[in-house]
């Protein structure tokens, strides 16, 4: 198979599904077809066993009919030898009749007992045999043709009853490979006189093998002795022996058709023959003679014609299989057409377009249940996006929102001081970074006539809530000190108007002060806000600096308690003094190292006498270098003001 | 008459992060007519959220005639209740032993 093809199975689930069904169809039809031929060739075995058993016993009944020929033959002639037993010129004729009566008899002989005719010598035997479509006689008995040391005549002699002889060559008689039929002679004292032979050639028995079986198959005939009696394959010798021939093979199988050959069983046995290879080898025995038949064939001659039809089958089968996996191919692909437009239609919808057309299903199968999941997860993305374009538009308001409260939260604090004639000696300063966009920080100041409110602050908690809790005590800040210069009234109205509704117990910390820009007395009020610092050269060394914090004891912060009593401090801040109010974002603000920035990084950074703009945008620098990556958690509010 | 007390035990931190969770626990021993008194030997920050829970379920003890004891207050914390001035605000033992001693006398 091609690469492409290859790979065209690995991504094509129709040509998967086929190529699976196709391979278990031929598993299970291989799997049936090895059982189905185990019994076939049994059966076929069988089968052949019977027919070869046939064939033998057809050439068993016909040979049986020519032997029993022969020894009537000789039998009728019997009475004619026993009248003319002392009349041996009359013996030559009989023997010539014999033949002359039965065309099968080639050879025949009355071999008489050493010595019975004196006159005769020792040997006597009236012999006629055929020459050339002659009947011919002459007397056999000789010493060079001493039959009376041959086996057909002792083996007589000791039976004392006819018999049939081994295959031998009749040397000095026929000169021919023959068996002979012996029938003793007796005389009335049953003392045997003669022997009364029969021959008939071998070459004779072997046309009845010549049977109808396989091409290529071979008969042989074995006497009791195991001697080729006859047989149809080349390159064995008729004088062989089928039991030592068996032996010196040392085919196990073979010694034991040989043995139960000689036992007169019947049988079929399997041998890798040398000559043929697998064979089959049926043998039966005859059981007038005490001989035995077989027929030897070739395994793939027997199952010549199964295997023909296998063949055929064999072909049909795979023909069967192409045509299988073409149809299936096909009509799989086309039951899972729909995937591929639900494919087309789901990438269409990843590029955006919810409203892709999905393939028309017909069948009420997954793949109908498909086109409903697909329907659904389409309408619910639909709504979803919907739902998520008005999340975004709602957050969009809200950003929006936020980032106006923003700017309304930071004009809400003092622009840049601008001196006027009675506050030229003024430098103030301040500066506000909220963590979220709104805040609870908050700073303020304001001149009225020579005198200088300030106030800083933070409010409990962060974001939103945090900043509508500022808006409300700045604009009351603004308010109050507009008409009141007192400090303890202008803190407790603050946290009067705090306190006020305050159910969720808001408080501000907050620090508020008043300074006279002529004389520097300073008049400050702590309600629970970090204590401010006054900067200030040390009298004594002017490199050196001296840091006071502002007051000792703070008050409660606004909010918590409504009739708190604001204890209000007084002091002077000397000229040249920096005052520094900041809210816990400055001290509190935490690094990456999770260490907090301290007031003693604050205290360094305050010294120098610098303007107190330049002062806070180095300390605003020193936190964001020291925060670094870290995100701000808090609002961050400083103020640093002073007087000339 | 035996005052009812129930103690609850802050973390490492009283902050925005977990302030809700606080209050709710705060609030749900004052709504069952329990006397608070908060542990909070382990804590060593309260944020000025932390502060308001503080301060809001100190206000809401107080109208239902209930009490907020705050206990084992440590010298980071107590740093911050000195600026803000709420140590005189709140009833304070240095431990819970003392602290129910002082209220069963």
């Amino acid at each position: 198979m091609k690469l492409p093809q290859l790979l065209s199975i690995r991504e094509s689930l129709a040509s998967r599904i086929s190529v699976w069904i196709v391979l278990t169809v031929v598993v299970i039809l291989t799997g049936t077809a090895y059982v189905g031929n185990h019994y076939v060739m049994k059966s076929i075995k069988l089968e052949e066993n019977v027919k070869a058993f046939n064939v033998l016993g057809v050439v068993g009944q016909h040979l049986k009919a020519a032997l029993i020929t022969v020894e009537v033959a000789v039998r009728n002639h019997m009475d004619d030898i026993r009248e003319n037993v002392n009349n041996p010129d009359a013996l030559y004729r009989i023997t010539q009749r014999m033949l002359e009566d039965n065309p099968v008899i080639v050879g025949s002989a009355i071999a008489f007992r050493p010595n019975y005719f004196p006159e005769q010598g020792e040997w006597f035997s009236p012999y006629s045999y055929r020459e050339a479509n002659t009947i011919k006689t002459k007397q056999l008995g000789s010493a060079e043709y001493d039959y009376l040391k041959m086996d057909w005549y002792q083996t007589t002699d000791s039976l004392k009853h006819d018999y049939w002889s081994e295959p031998y060559f009749d040397k000095g008689g026929g000169e021919m490979l023959m068996i002979t039929y012996c029938y003793p002679l007796t005389d009335e004292h049953g003392n045997m006189t003669a022997v009364v032979t029969a021959d008939i050639l071998l070459d004779y028995i072997t046309e009845f093998l010549d049977i109808d079986y396989f091409n290529h198959a071979y008969a042989c005939m074995v006497s009791r002795k195991g001697t080729f009696i006859s047989q149809t394959e080349e390159g064995i010798d008729l004088e062989d022996n089928f039991f030592e021939l068996a032996k010196e093979s040392g085919h196990p199988e073979l010694i034991e058709v040989a043995q139960e050959m000689m036992d007169g069983k019947s049988g079929m046995k399997e041998w890798k023959s040398p000559v043929l290879g697998d064979s089959y080898i049926f043998f039966m025995p005859l059981q007038h003679m005490g001989w035995s038949t077989a027929i030897v064939c070739e395994a793939s001659e027997l199952f010549k014609n199964y295997y023909r039809s296998a063949l055929v089958l064999l072909v049909l089968f795979i023909c069967m299989l192409v045509l299988l996996s073409l149809l299936l191919r096909r009509s799989v692909h086309r039951l899972i057409a729909p995937l591929t437009k639900f494919t087309q239609a789901a990438d269409e919808v990843a590029r955006g377009n919810l409203q892709a057309i999905l393939p028309t299903i017909h069948s009420k199968d997954e793949m109908h249940r498909l086109h409903q999941s697909f329907s659904i997860m389409q309408r619910s993305l639909v709504s979803q996006m919907e739902e998520l374009k008005q999340v975004n538009a709602a957050k969009g308001r809200i950003e929006g929102e936020l980032k106006a409260a923003k700017d309304i939260q930071l004009s809400m604090l003092p622009k840049a001081y601008v001196p006027t004639k009675e506050s030229k000696n003024l430098d103030i300063y301040g500066f506000q970074l909220t963590a979220h966009e709104v805040g609870g920080d908050f700073y303020d100041y304001l001149v009225c006539g020579e005198k200088l409110f300030f106030c800083i602050g933070d409010v409990s908690g962060k974001g939103v809530p945090a900043a509508l809790v500022m808006a409300k005590t700045i604009t009351q800040f603004r308010n109050v000190v507009r008409y009141e210069d007192d400090l303890k009234i202008i803190t407790e109205s603050i946290n009067k108007t705090t306190c006020d509704g305050n159910e969720t117990a808001m408080f501000v910390t907050f620090f508020v002060g008043v300074v006279d820009l002529h004389t520097g007395r300073l008049q400050s009020c702590n309600a629970g806000h970090n204590k401010p610092l006054i900067v200030n050269n040390s009298a004594a060394d002017s490199s050196a600096w001296v840091f006071e914090e502002l007051p000792d004891k703070p008050n409660l912060p606004l909010g918590v308690m409504e009739d708190t009593s604001y204890v209000v401090h007084e002091k002077d801040l000397p000229i040249g003094a920096t005052l520094f109010l900041y809210t816990d974002g400055l001290t509190e603000a935490i690094n990456a190292e999770r260490e907090l920035f301290g007031l003693d990084r604050v205290k360094e950074h305050l010294k120098g006498g610098k303007s107190c703009k330049v002062l806070i945008e180095e300390m605003t620098q020193a936190v964001n270098q020291f925060v670094g990556e870290a995100p701000l958690h808090d609002d961050l509010t400083l103020l640093a003001l002073k007087i000339e | 008459m035996i005052m009812k007390i129930k103690t609850y035990q802050l973390g490492k931190e009283l902050d925005s992060f977990n302030y809700q969770q606080v209050q709710d626990a705060i609030l749900a021993i004052l709504e069952n007519g329990d006397n608070v008194v908060l542990d909070m030997t382990a804590c060593n920050y309260v944020s000025s959220t932390g502060l308001r829970v503080l301060l809001y379920s100190k206000k809401v003890a107080a109208s239902k005639d209930l009490m907020l004891y705050l206990v084992g207050i440590s010298e980071e914390v107590q740093d911050i209740m000195n600026v803000t001035g709420f140590d005189s605000f709140f009833d304070a033992f240095s431990t819970v032993e003392e602290c129910l001693s002082a209220i069963n006398n």
